[in-house]
């Protein structure tokens, strides 16, 4: 139910975004997603990723602003080798340990952008939700978690089209993205940077 | 269209679990437990019995025979008298050991998989034993996942005879160590394997030398 719960969720901004895009145009950015754990999230995989994609549609709600959704899809990896471990009070478990992490962002976007033109930086924020599966393996073995976590994610950047009337840019941006804790699983945040392929509509 | 079904079919996707692929070798997991009232109380305890069986948890008709078992107790054996205790054999009916210790393996069972389990129950003990015969606790706490490869694992265990508590009418010995040395019983360098995985059990429990503080 849960699933069920959150696809309603993803569909409903997506009708947000589209119907935002029916009102004077957007963009569509296809980029490729950079992300660097942070806080307590580096405990469990400190090692940078380069494994990651999103799909984001903006459409403009006035000159500066505009509204959409995002999905994305980033994997951490991070090998430990052969490691020794306490387990509970009075266990000890050696093992070759991977960790991973997968996450799937879906949220509702917003942008201000500071000036319109071939250069156009902006700041923004996504809400939404984060789905976030960890593997914890020990040889074959592996514990997991996974949950929906609420998610903030505020971003800066700029979006720099390839001449003065093309249609195609760049996309760049910094963003923060942090998956609030939930009943079961911890809090995950991490730095992404991400660059792609801005297609203006 | 296209954005929709692939936004919405990003949450339905499988996860990606890049460079998973391991030699057999990484594969081998070794998982040791003690009962923590003793922890302090193996120094005071120097003697200890071993049968020269490696015993096979599987009992039914198409269990595969355990091999290198003379491996397996000698490994154990020398991993003992590094931590300064001795062993004695069944024919030394004078002294009573402290410690009896069993070797026992099993292949082709996913029973193992509760080794991974945090937090191992020690509300259990040998359900009977006799003449230091086997008697298998039957009980495994709930296992919250597992790999469908668990196979081939050796475990030791460690009680003393002396020590006994009644649990359902059973009386028990409560385990005082016990080590999981998971799938070193298959595969391909199985001596290797074995031995690296018992010196690794005990390297592991520093807390079992006898002259230790």
């Amino acid at each position: 139910m849960k699933r069920v719960k959150n696809i309603f969720v993803a569909a409903a901004m997506l009708f947000l975004s589209t119907t935002a895009f029916a009102q004077g145009g957007g963009m569509w950015n296809f980029d490729w997603n950079m992300a660097f754990p942070m806080g307590s999230t580096t405990d469990f995989v400190n090692q940078p990723t380069l494994r990651g994609f999103s799909l984001e549609g903006r459409g403009y709600v006035t000159d500066q602003i505009t509204i959409g959704g995002i999905a994305g899809w980033t994997v951490f990896y991070q090998n430990n080798g052969w490691t020794q471990e306490p387990v509970g009070e009075t266990g000890t478990i050696h093992g070759y340990q991977r960790r991973y992490l997968n996450v799937m962002p879906i949220m509702v976007t917003g942008h201000y952008y500071f000036s319109q033109g071939s250069i156009m930086p902006y700041i923004g924020a996504g809400l939404g939700t984060y789905y976030i599966e960890s593997r914890d393996f020990m040889g074959l073995y592996y514990t997991q978690g996974k949950d929906w976590h609420f998610g903030v994610a505020p971003e800066a950047g700029v979006v720099m089209y390839l001449g003065s009337s093309s249609n195609t840019g760049i996309n760049l941006n910094f963003k923060y993205n942090m998956a609030a804790k939930t009943k079961n699983e911890d809090t995950y945040s991490w730095l992404g940077i991400n660059i792609g392929i801005t297609y203006l509509f | 269209m296209l954005a929709a079904a692939l936004l919405l079919g990003l949450t339905f996707l499988a996860s990606c679990y890049p460079d998973d692929s391991l030699s057999i070798s990484e594969t081998d997991v070794v998982f040791t437990n003690y009962y923590d009232s003793v922890h302090d109380l193996f120094k005071n305890y120097t003697l200890y019995y071993m049968p020269d069986t490696v015993y096979n948890i599987d009992t039914s008709k198409n269990a595969k025979k355990i091999e290198n078992q003379a491996l397996i107790l000698s490994d154990i054996a020398s991993n003992m008298a590094n931590m300064g205790y001795t062993r004695i054999t069944n024919q030394d009916t004078t002294v009573t050991p402290h410690l009896v210790l069993l070797a026992s393996g099993i292949i082709n069972n996913k029973v193992s998989v509760y080794y991974w389990y945090p937090y191992y129950g020690w509300n259990w003990g040998w359900g009977y034993w006799n003449d230091y015969g086997w008697g298998y606790p039957g009980y495994y706490p709930p296992v919250p996942y597992y790999s469908s490869y668990t196979t081939g694992t050796l475990r030791i265990e460690m009680f003393n005879p002396d020590d006994t508590r009644i649990v359902k009418s059973d009386t028990i010995h409560p385990v005082y160590w016990t080590a999981g040395i998971n799938r070193v019983l298959e595969g391909s360098s199985i001596t290797d394997r074995i031995t690296k995985g018992i010196n690794q059990a005990f390297d592991q429990s520093p807390y079992l030398n006898t002259t230790a503080n």
